[in-house]
């Protein structure tokens, strides 16, 4: 998966650095030019492959398992980097279950995108010629993503940012901005600032496969554009399921469980 | 590893992938199974972030011990065919599970069979699992 993802990443990024981030029409080259008008069809719930885990979770290269340490080239700026290191996230090799900073775990706030991806739960795309919204069973929450036009002049920072789309032959292209800072990019922690831009691309590479192929910039954090690729597969079942993130339940959760569990060995 | 000298069953794994949770997995320990060939059901919580199951076995010398196991979220279990009601407070079922490090008696659940040997997975068997 690490070569895979170093090949695509590579190949990822030589291909966004050839488009702009909004309102440009270039297509992937291995992307089926759009017939006017044609959209992809992209109907389906989504979710991890049988086994991967509910995180299956290849964000970047090494991924969450090396995060922070001196195996991860993850181009952090030297105050992310630092960040990173500080929290106390419940994934990664610097997992603790003790007072954990990661906001979702502490307060149940919005998890933002895309750490809504690894959270092992399904997400559909509604697609209509304005909005496409995409549907995320975790939450429930819900993302408008707006069609064929730019962002607005400097959007407020919210949890969710600002998204406007586009179609490139057989792939949707997301493109958001307007995010505030306050989430993390992923299980371990990795910061981003409210510079964030990131690029979403989902391609359905078969019937029952899903791509999603990522690109943050965000130069206050990252000192490159750095790149993500995530594989989901057609799910049978279970959407309507919704997961809702309460505080009361996991405050209930953390003292019959994860307290006695991570108590020192008796 | 063997678990007051009853009913344990031990399956080693190679670890190749984690068991995703809402949390990470650290405080199981992931490398082994734990079974119980007779565990009594004593109570289901349906809840998020993960459901709890709990049950009891009985010790070959006559100890009562009570267990908690982790389960995935209701949305997670409802695809694999898991009900609410699927585990009601009576039901003797072999159960397996990720044991805690720590020696108390909590774990993360793999799975359960029932007496007429209906299976159900909380999360997908590893296929490089091994029974010892």
């Amino acid at each position: 998966m690490r070569n895979l993802f170093l090949h695509s990443a590579g190949v990822l990024l030589g291909v966004l650095a050839l488009s702009a981030p909004s309102g440009a029409q270039t297509s992937p080259a291995n992307s089926k030019p759009a017939a006017q008008g044609q959209v992809p069809d992209l109907s389906g719930d989504w979710g991890n492959p049988v086994g991967a885990g509910g995180g299956g979770f290849i964000i970047s290269d090494p991924g969450e398992k090396k995060a922070g340490t001196p195996q991860d080239d993850t181009p952090y700026q030297p105050w992310a980097l630092a960040k990173l290191n500080s929290e106390r996230p419940e994934n990664g090799p610097h997992a603790t279950f003790e007072n954990t900073t990661d906001p979702r775990l502490k307060y149940c706030d919005p998890v933002g995108v895309p750490r809504i991806y690894l959270i092992p739960t399904q997400f559909r795309f509604v697609q209509t010629p304005d909005i496409v919204y995409l549907l995320y069973q975790y939450g429930p929450t819900w993302r408008p993503v707006a069609m064929n036009r730019g962002h607005r002049q400097d959007p407020d920072p919210t949890w969710w940012g600002e998204s406007v789309g586009r179609y490139e032959g057989d792939t949707l292209v997301i493109d958001t901005i307007g995010f505030n800072d306050k989430t993390w990019l992923d299980h371990v922690g990795r910061p981003h600032s409210e510079e964030l831009h990131l690029v979403e691309r989902f391609r359905r590479i078969n019937h029952d496969t899903l791509q999603m192929d990522l690109l943050f910039e965000d130069p206050k954090t990252y000192t490159r554009p750095w790149a993500g690729r995530k594989i989901f597969v057609l799910q049978h079942g279970g959407f309507e399921d919704a997961y809702a993130c309460s505080m009361s339940e996991y405050e209930h959760f953390r003292q019959s469980v994860v307290d006695p569990v991570t108590a020192p060995k008796k | 590893m063997k678990r007051g000298g009853f009913l344990a069953v031990v399956l080693l794994f190679s670890m190749t992938r984690p068991v995703m949770a809402h949390h990470g997995t650290a405080g199981y320990d992931m490398t082994s199974m734990t079974a119980f060939a007779k565990a009594t059901i004593t109570e289901i919580e349906w809840t998020n972030p993960h459901c709890q199951i709990r049950f009891d076995v009985t010790s070959d010398k006559g100890d009562l011990q009570h267990w908690t196991l982790e389960a995935p979220p209701p949305s997670m279990l409802a695809p694999r065919e898991w009900t609410r009601k699927s585990l009601q407070a009576g039901d003797a079922v072999k159960i397996e599970f990720h044991a805690a490090k720590n020696g108390s008696p909590f774990g993360i659940i793999q799975r359960v069979t029932f007496p007429d040997g209906k299976m159900l997975r909380a999360y997908p068997d590893r296929p490089d699992s091994k029974t010892e």
